[in-house]
């Protein structure tokens, strides 16, 4: 092979090899809904005293965990609100109150079995007007809960 | 004679009184140990349903106390340490003409206990709502029962206020 070819020849074989090598899958975004619809992610923008995070979760488990931890820092009397496109929640900073929102009647009873399941007391309220359901989860006495601090 | 039916009525009011005092034992023994405690009491109306059913799949046992008025029915909540909160956001609703309904877990046959932090502490799921001034206690075998309790009692309620 001539000499002023071979660069040119070995950056494109270097280049081929180097995209080859990316083990980075790219779905379609069908396939990223069904995947999302099936699978357990959720992704959550939340603020806490007024400072917002965005997080992604994935897996019940992991989900169950983020909600632990949010609920230690409302009995540690942090201002929690938790927002998916369809549920926003928040707590009453002065009282162990945690309320969430949401018109989709499963994510409802899904709150608010999950917070029965914690000890609180739980009303679901629903709006005929707006078809919106409220559940409002009434923790036990600060002085019972377990004083979590988070680092 | 007459001597002779005198004792004959003394003999079958003794035998009536004594067989409605085994009927009523007999009663007692398949209710529930809620239902023991409040039947007694006028101010409530309290049944005991065994194997009430659920859906399709779902059968459990449930006693049901029904207070007679508006006036009572917070009395009783605070009764069994319902919190004052919720009774507030039951008013609320009330007013709003919203429908409202409140869950949480007792300790077993104890609606006025609140369950403590021990995981083998029998529960059991309590109900209620100011649409019909019933609290509902269901002897609940397992949290995954309680939860389709609660949905299925949950949406019964919306759909039929």
């Amino acid at each position: 092979m001539k000499s002023k070819f071979k660069p040119i020849v070995m950056l494109a074989a270097f280049c081929f090899v180097a995209i080859s090598c990316q083990k980075e899958t790219v779905v379609d975004t069908d396939t990223a809904f069904h995947l999302q619809q099936n699978a357990f992610v959720r992704c959550i923008n939340y603020n806490i005293d007024d400072v917002s995070f965005n997080v992604t979760i994935f897996g019940e488990h992991n989900w169950q965990l983020f909600l632990d931890e949010m609920i230690a820092l409302t009995q540690n009397g942090h201002k929690v609100t938790i927002r998916r496109s369809d549920v926003s929640a928040s707590n009453d900073k002065s009282r162990n109150v945690v309320v969430f929102e949401t018109t989709n009647e499963t994510e409802a009873h899904k709150w608010c079995n999950e917070m029965i399941d914690k000890g609180y007391e739980v009303t679901m309220t629903y709006d005929p007007r707006t078809g919106k359901y409220t559940c409002t989860a009434i923790g036990p006495d600060r002085t019972d809960s377990q004083s979590d601090t988070i680092s | 004679m007459k001597k002779n039916v005198t004792i004959l009525f003394i003999f079958i009011a003794i035998l009536s009184l004594v067989f409605s005092v085994i009927v009523m034992r007999l009663h007692l023994s398949s209710v529930s140990d809620v239902y023991r405690r409040y039947a007694g009491d006028e101010k409530l109306a309290v049944a005991f349903v065994k194997d009430y059913r659920i859906g399709d799949s779902i059968t459990v046992d449930v006693t049901t106390i029904t207070v007679k008025d508006s006036a009572s029915w917070e009395v009783f909540l605070r009764s069994i340490n319902v919190n004052e909160l919720t009774i507030e956001l039951q008013r609320d609703a009330k007013k709003k003409g919203n429908i409202s309904v409140s869950t949480a877990y007792r300790v077993k046959n104890h609606p006025e206990i609140l369950p403590s932090r021990k995981t083998d502490e029998q529960l059991d799921l309590i109900l209620f709502s100011y649409q019909d001034y019933t609290v509902f206690i269901f002897d609940v075998e397992s949290k995954k029962q309680a939860h389709l309790i609660a949905n299925y009692k949950r949406k019964d309620y919306i759909n039929k206020f």
